[in-house]
């Protein structure tokens, strides 16, 4: 069993989509709206794309996503 | 790569975009936890960057917040802090951590990263306004805990085991040696055929299997979408991606069904993988809180 807070790069995915993208969604004073910031993983390198554009692209050909921007 | 925006959604003074290096604070919401007797306060633990934590009471439930700068969730600054590893190391981790302590000793509603509120009495606010729903959703997390599957496939290692016991693969293969070269080469590819078709059967079969077999020890259940090569390495597809939500009682039950599935398997060239306790951020109801919101602006985005 892998613990939420350990250090492995699938972990902070899993944590990054929880974070970004469950838990409660109230509209604050303050909404900031990382849903629209870039999230892929390629191989050692992190950048960030949303959930929502991931699922949309069934979280396949990560290079379309790649080269669309 | 990185586009980016922050956006300040009108308060009811009317909006007002704070400036980088302004001395605005906002009060940063980690989570709506139960309030029972017992809680007095969170004796030394701190937030990301040592903020204090402390909670917002609102009848038998509380906010558990920190005052926060907000030039550092800023749209400039937000997208130079999420190009910054460490800043994502301390603030989503610590946005976790928080949570993780709260839920040692009680139910607790994980929110999402970046809530933010410009003035306590409008945190007690969002807590009068949403008390039944949290209340309710408290009373269901009561005891339980996250926990998230994920099975993977080596194409090659389960063709390979499937081949050793699938009698209509090897039929072929008895005619073959036979025969001459061209009929040999369509027997083969015949074979091979069946043996993708087989295989990909299988590891439907095996999702939908696994994906009960665990549910039975879970009050609820969830299927997320499958990742990629790309996204997880690996040199095996997902065929599983699922989270549930175990009681106390049952978890044992439910690691110990996990480690001997695993095992199980491992010869079929599956992976099994499981991370937990996680707070129960995906068995958070959507649509409650966005109803409880109509009227304020709500971003299309946010609402996942």
């Amino acid at each position: 069993m892998v613990s939420p807070t350990q250090s492995r790069d699938i972990t902070l995915l899993e944590l990054l989509d929880r974070i970004l993208d469950r838990g409660v969604i109230i509209a604050g004073d303050v909404t900031i709206s990382v849903a629209d910031v870039d999230l892929i993983f390629l191989g050692l390198k992190l950048i960030l794309t949303s959930v929502e554009t991931a699922e949309k692209i069934g979280l396949k050909g990560m290079e379309e996503a790649v080269e669309s921007h | 790569m990185n586009r980016l925006r922050s956006s300040l959604s009108p308060d009811k003074l009317g909006a007002r975009k704070s400036k980088l290096g302004g001395a605005e604070k906002g009060f940063y919401i980690y989570c709506v936890m139960d309030r029972d007797k017992s809680f007095k306060k969170f004796d030394g633990k701190k937030g990301p960057r040592g903020r204090e934590i402390y909670a917002i009471p609102y009848k038998d439930v509380g906010a558990v917040v920190s005052k926060v700068d907000l030039s550092e969730f800023d749209g400039t600054a937000l997208e130079e802090n999420l190009n910054d590893m460490e800043w994502i190391e301390s603030n989503v981790r610590g946005h976790e951590k928080v949570i993780e302590e709260v839920m040692r000793h009680r139910a607790v509603i994980p929110f999402k990263f970046g809530t933010i509120f410009r003035t306590e009495a409008r945190v007690r606010e969002m807590l009068e306004e949403n008390y039944h729903d949290l209340k309710h959703l408290l009373c269901w997390f009561k005891d339980k805990r996250e926990w998230a599957v994920k099975v993977y496939c080596n194409l090659q290692e389960l063709k390979s085991a499937l081949s050793k016991s699938s009698v209509r693969i090897n039929e072929p293969g008895k005619e073959i040696s036979s025969k001459s070269a061209g009929a040999a080469y369509f027997l083969r590819k015949k074979a091979e055929d069946i043996l993708s078709e087989e295989a990909d059967q299988k590891m439907v079969e095996y999702a939908e299997k696994f994906y009960r077999q665990f549910g039975e020890y879970a009050e609820e259940c969830k299927l997320s979408p499958l990742w990629s090569r790309e996204t997880t390495g690996k040199d095996a597809d997902m065929i599983l991606n699922a989270t549930y939500l175990v009681e106390g009682e049952k978890e044992k039950d439910f690691l110990s069904t996990f480690q001997s599935l695993k095992r199980e398997h491992a010869a079929n060239g599956l992976e099994f993988e499981c991370t937990g306790p996680w707070p129960p951020y995906n068995f958070v109801p959507l649509p409650a809180f966005a109803k409880a919101m109509a009227g304020q602006s709500i971003r299309k985005d946010s609402n996942g």
